[in-house]
């Protein structure tokens, strides 16, 4: 307090002058009047933890679609006579990328050992396929399948829990409960039962994790159109002869986008999880496809000898989950300040 | 409350018995065949086995079978091991993972408390981004990840601990911490809002005016009510710590109930994967059961039944 006071006395009486006050004034409006997005992304902007999220979800993104041209190499093509290389990168030896690693308690340069001119960034496989690109291809549909999962919840969910919170009475009463059976259920198994009875793979696996995915949504959904049905510009609406179907969709539900958004994106890391867990027990996706659940349970095999075949997949994976729920936080706090803490 | 607790569980019937029913049909849809070296038996062999196990009825009757003999608590034999009783071979599992599981909870809900308080006491502070940081890393990595680094770092690098198996309390440290890192991550980012939720109530502010100290303000009036909500989450983190005792088991080799299960999947062992599917959800559905009705108990202002 003493310390404000001292830099008060700092400015001199006469730097200030009084504004006349007039009603011109007092009616202008100083700020460019924001609407919520805008309102949102300022708020955003300001935190730091979000945008360094969203810069590394873009860069992952790009590189997942753009990585395996880097390389050149294809993700699928086998070259046993190169399996199983340490990562090596010109120049960033120091990190590790040196292509040596560790067999019977030596350092060997494998490089050299098998007679390899060219430089394998991650290294290959034990079938002599490119880490780089299969990482990137991996990437992809982990992305693919986490994004797909996400939508597909969302579009159910939300028709669900407003189809049942707007119409009320005995269609709620029905609707919800069915999803309180439904919930009782663990998805988990279900979801691997559902897999074992179809073929393992991509579609398979993101509709195994619709089935009981859409219900947090919808619970969500149903509460917050609870909230606004009543409220005056609803009532509005409905005077001036809107039908159901507008209500919901133009008034409703872009007044639920925020939290529909912010669910939308914790989905997508818990897709991402459980298409990884179920390619790691070996009921996801089948070889040679691949995806960072399955490039995983790969390196795990060979985690005595070459760690760095789980460690890449790992820290992919890892970039990739706290990014999104980082960023995830971060919209929650921008759409809603209210919940910051 | 009685009527409500009578409502739940017939909900939770109704959803045990359509699990039953759900999974019945979907294991009749399983490709694949039950027996070892299908090949190498002949046509009438195969047709005197699905006799005596009772796969040559018509699906009505064997729907029929299946239910009566799981209200007795039949679960049927498993295919692959020597003809065992499926209850027989849950019941020899359930200790190891409830110890595992209860181990990772309680680990977990400890660590997570400290965190979290630690977080909300020195809220914005240099101690509650790390905290947090360590809650969001908890989130996001995969426990399988997790279990499979610690593995090979503490155990095969280091040699600290030991690497698989079950067989004494230094067998169990590794895989506890692996299954606790999302229970920890969980309860301490819950416990750091309702914490910070609480800081402001009147009772907080009455206990400093009675001149309680810091630490028992903190631990008798803020942690016990930024508890209560925190039993919420409780259903939830049951349905992470299965999911978790399925990978982690299989990575640190735990003769658990995840482990039969896996193993079950992928051997095609049909009664074994129906009767692990049936004993996971009836103890997901009363543990979700209980954990509702506990929260009605610890907080009297939570009215039961609530929007009827």
């Amino acid at each position: 307090m003493i310390e404000n006071k001292k830099n008060y006395e700092q400015f001199d009486q006469d730097m200030f002058t009084p504004i006349e006050m007039n009603e011109q004034l007092g009616e202008r409006i100083a700020g460019k009047s924001l609407n919520f997005w805008q309102d949102a992304w300022l708020r955003l902007k300001k935190n730091k933890a979000a945008i360094i999220s969203l810069s590394i979800i873009l860069i992952l993104v790009i590189l997942s679609l753009f990585g395996p041209m880097l390389s050149g190499r294809d993700a699928y093509e086998q070259n046993i006579s190169q399996a199983k290389l340490p990562p090596k990168v010109t120049g960033l030896e120091w990190a590790g990328f040196d292509g040596m690693a560790t067999l019977g308690g030596r350092e060997i340069d494998f490089y050299e050992q098998k007679n390899v001119e060219e430089n394998y960034w991650f290294g290959t496989d034990y079938l002599g396929r490119d880490l780089w690109s299969r990482i990137w291809e991996g990437t992809r549909i982990s992305l693919f399948i986490g994004l797909m999962a996400a939508i597909i919840d969302t579009v159910i969910g939300v028709a669900y829990g407003g189809i049942s919170a707007y119409f009320g009475g005995r269609t709620d009463n029905i609707m919800q409960r069915i999803v309180e059976i439904l919930t009782g259920v663990p998805n988990l198994i279900l979801i691997i039962l559902f897999i074992l009875i179809f073929d393992p793979g991509v579609f398979t696996i993101i509709l195994a994790m619709v089935i009981t995915g859409w219900i947090g949504m919808s619970r969500l959904v149903r509460g917050q159109i609870l909230k606004l049905k009543n409220q005056e510009f609803v009532l509005a609406a409905r005077t001036l002869g809107a039908s159901s179907g507008r209500l919901i969709f133009k008034h409703l539900i872009p007044n639920t986008l925020g939290a529909i958004i912010i669910t939308l994106m914790f989905t997508i890391p818990s897709a991402i999880f459980f298409e990884a867990f179920l390619s790691f027990i070996g009921i996801g996706l089948q070889p040679p496809q691949a995806s960072l659940g399955t490039l995983i349970n790969d390196g795990y095999k060979e985690l005595r000898t070459f760690p760095f075949l789980l460690v890449i997949p790992s820290v992919i994976i890892v970039l990739l989950m706290v990014s999104f729920n980082l960023l995830a936080d971060g919209l929650r706090d921008a759409f809603d300040p209210k919940m910051r803490k | 409350m009685g009527r409500y607790i009578l409502q739940r569980l017939t909900y939770g019937l109704i959803t045990f018995f359509l699990i039953a029913t759900f999974t019945f049909f979907l294991m009749d849809l399983l490709p694949g065949s039950p027996y070892q070296n299908q090949e190498k038996l002949t046509e009438s062999q195969i047709q005197l086995l699905n006799d005596r196990y009772g796969l040559n009825d018509p699906l009505p009757v064997r729907y029929a079978t299946y239910i009566g003999n799981m209200l007795q608590g039949d679960l049927g034999v498993s295919f692959r091991t020597a003809n065992r009783p499926v209850t027989e071979l849950i019941m020899e599992r359930i200790g190891p993972s409830a110890q595992l599981g209860l181990q990772a909870l309680v680990l977990g809900t400890l660590v997570g408390i400290l965190l979290g308080v630690v977080a909300a006491i020195r809220h914005n502070t240099v101690i509650d981004y790390g905290s947090m940081f360590v809650s969001v890393i908890g989130i996001s990595v995969p426990s399988f990840v997790f279990a499979a680094l610690l593995q090979y770092y503490v155990g095969v690098q280091f040699k600290l601990l030991p690497v698989a198996f079950w067989d004494s309390p230094a067998h169990t440290i590794l895989p506890t911490i692996s299954l606790s890192l999302g229970v920890t991550a969980s309860i301490a980012r819950f416990v750091r809002t309702e914490m910070l939720e609480v800081t402001g109530q009147d009772y907080v502010t009455l206990a400093k005016a009675k001149g309680l100290s810091g630490n028992a303000i903190v631990w008798k009036h803020m942690v016990r009510n930024a508890m209560i909500p925190a039993i919420t989450i409780l259903g939830p983190l049951t349905a992470a710590l299965l999911t978790g005792t399925f990978v982690i088991e299989k990575i640190f080799a735990v003769p658990g109930l995840g482990e039969l299960f896996v193993t079950s999947i992928t051997l095609n062992d049909y009664s074994v994967i129906m009767g692990t599917t049936l004993f996971f959800s009836a103890v997901f559905i009363l543990i979700i059961l209980m954990v509702d009705l506990l929260y009605g108990v610890v907080d009297p202002r939570i009215r039961l039944g609530g929007d009827n």
